[in-house]
């Protein structure tokens, strides 16, 4: 087989209907930048003491898939990752549709924790590895010096095998970039929508979503070794940016952990192509201003912890408006 | 020899254009006739259908 290059690869993600079970039915052909979901065993190497020093048997042990996969954000298939991660889902609409997002505190499981786990299938150098049971544990939104919202979802999948996932079929790209992405700020609200104003100062922001993941192994399960689910624990949902600083009104509310409202847009369509994410009442974490050198802007690295609301409003949501169906 | 294959992915909307390696560009939801299937053209969400027969070539993953 000749050598492979990264270009000619391809993602190919399908909701599963039976968590664990590989399918390719609704299969979408995903443009990523980069992933390195893989097999990842806890192996056994035995320290039985036989009158030599080193490990002296292996055996398979448990194992698990996982990895990131990073992509441009593509609001036709970004309902199918959120799907996937530890986010209670409202559809509405008949075409185009509206998927709204808000974190829950389920431990695993669709229709409980997530909405459809996925099978992912990857062409590599022309060969198809096939994962199913895979669940997004962790989530970041970043919009970065090139403007473009882009997404790293962290992946933990239950099983690998060799799959035949078909023909490799792409739709035209699109691409949340720097002319599509707003910020707007406002005064924290527990059960009311908030008042948000436009916000241009930032220059980078990053929202990151970290469910902490784990691969559950039990004893017998089918296949042989493989993770019998994948559990989620302690929500931790934080925001960072870096901003032009101005005065020290931010800086105050760091000090005083006054909660605000943050709100990251991208959109190319209000209908059908947009992704919007609130944090409804939330507190500074850090909020760090230097003198970095004499020929360094004077910027604000700062960091939010989301916390609860405290009312009505979720901790944070996201509402993408989308015109494809997703189930 | 002739086909008409259709492409019909139930989450994008009808007149999506699906580009297959090889060339190929099928519009969601619309029959499309060619001369010669593509090699590996087997896809869970495509139906073949020989001109005047009713052979898919419909992939089912699971």
């Amino acid at each position: 087989m000749p050598i492979g290059l990264g270009a000619g690869g391809s993602v190919g993600i399908a909701p599963e209907t039976t968590y664990g079970t590989w399918t390719n039915t609704g299969i979408v052909w995903h443009p990523v930048l980069s992933e390195n979901l893989m097999y990842q065993e806890d192996r056994y190497y035995s320290q039985a003491i036989r009158g030599q020093p080193m490990d002296n048997e292996v055996k398979q042990g448990y194992y698990r898939v996982e990895g990131d996969i990073q992509f441009e954000v593509d609001t036709r298939y970004l309902p199918l990752w959120l799907g996937a991660a530890r986010l209670t889902r409202v559809k509405s609409g008949a075409g185009p549709y509206v998927y709204t997002f808000t974190p829950n505190g389920s431990a695993s499981g669709a229709a409980s924790a997530w909405t459809k786990s996925l099978s992912i299938s990857i062409n590599r150098n022309n060969t198809t590895f096939g994962y199913a049971g895979c669940v997004v544990t962790t989530y970041t939104f970043e919009v970065g010096d090139d403007g473009v919202l882009k997404m790293t979802a962290h992946v933990i999948g239950a099983s690998e095998s060799t799959q035949t996932a078909g023909a490799v079929t792409w739709v035209a790209p699109r691409i949340l970039g720097a002319s599509t992405s707003s910020i707007k700020t406002g005064a924290g609200s527990a059960s009311s929508a908030p008042t948000l104003t436009a916000d241009t100062n930032f220059d980078t922001f990053t929202f990151e979503a970290n469910d902490n993941g784990a691969a559950q192994s039990r004893i017998g399960t089918t296949p042989a070794r493989a993770a019998a689910y994948i559990s989620l624990g302690k929500g931790e949902y934080t925001c960072s940016s870096t901003l032009d600083y101005q005065d020290k009104t931010e800086y105050t509310n760091y000090v005083g952990t006054t909660k605000k409202a943050v709100q990251l847009i991208g959109s190319n369509n209000a209908t059908t192509d947009q992704v919007q994410l609130t944090v409804y009442n939330s507190p500074y974490d850090t909020y760090e201003v230097a003198l970095g050198s004499m020929g360094d802007i004077v910027m604000a690295n700062t960091t939010w912890h989301i916390v609860a609301s405290g009312g009505t409003n979720p901790a944070f949501d996201i509402v993408v408006n989308s015109d494809a169906n997703v189930t | 020899m002739s086909y008409e294959v259709t492409m019909d992915h139930p989450m994008f909307p009808e007149g999506e254009e699906f580009y297959f390696e090889g060339g190929l560009v099928l519009k969601n939801g619309e029959t499309t006739t060619v001369e010669e299937l593509p090699e590996g053209l087997e896809h869970p969400h495509l139906t073949v259908k020989e001109s005047g027969k009713k052979t898919t070539a419909k992939k089912g993953g699971e």
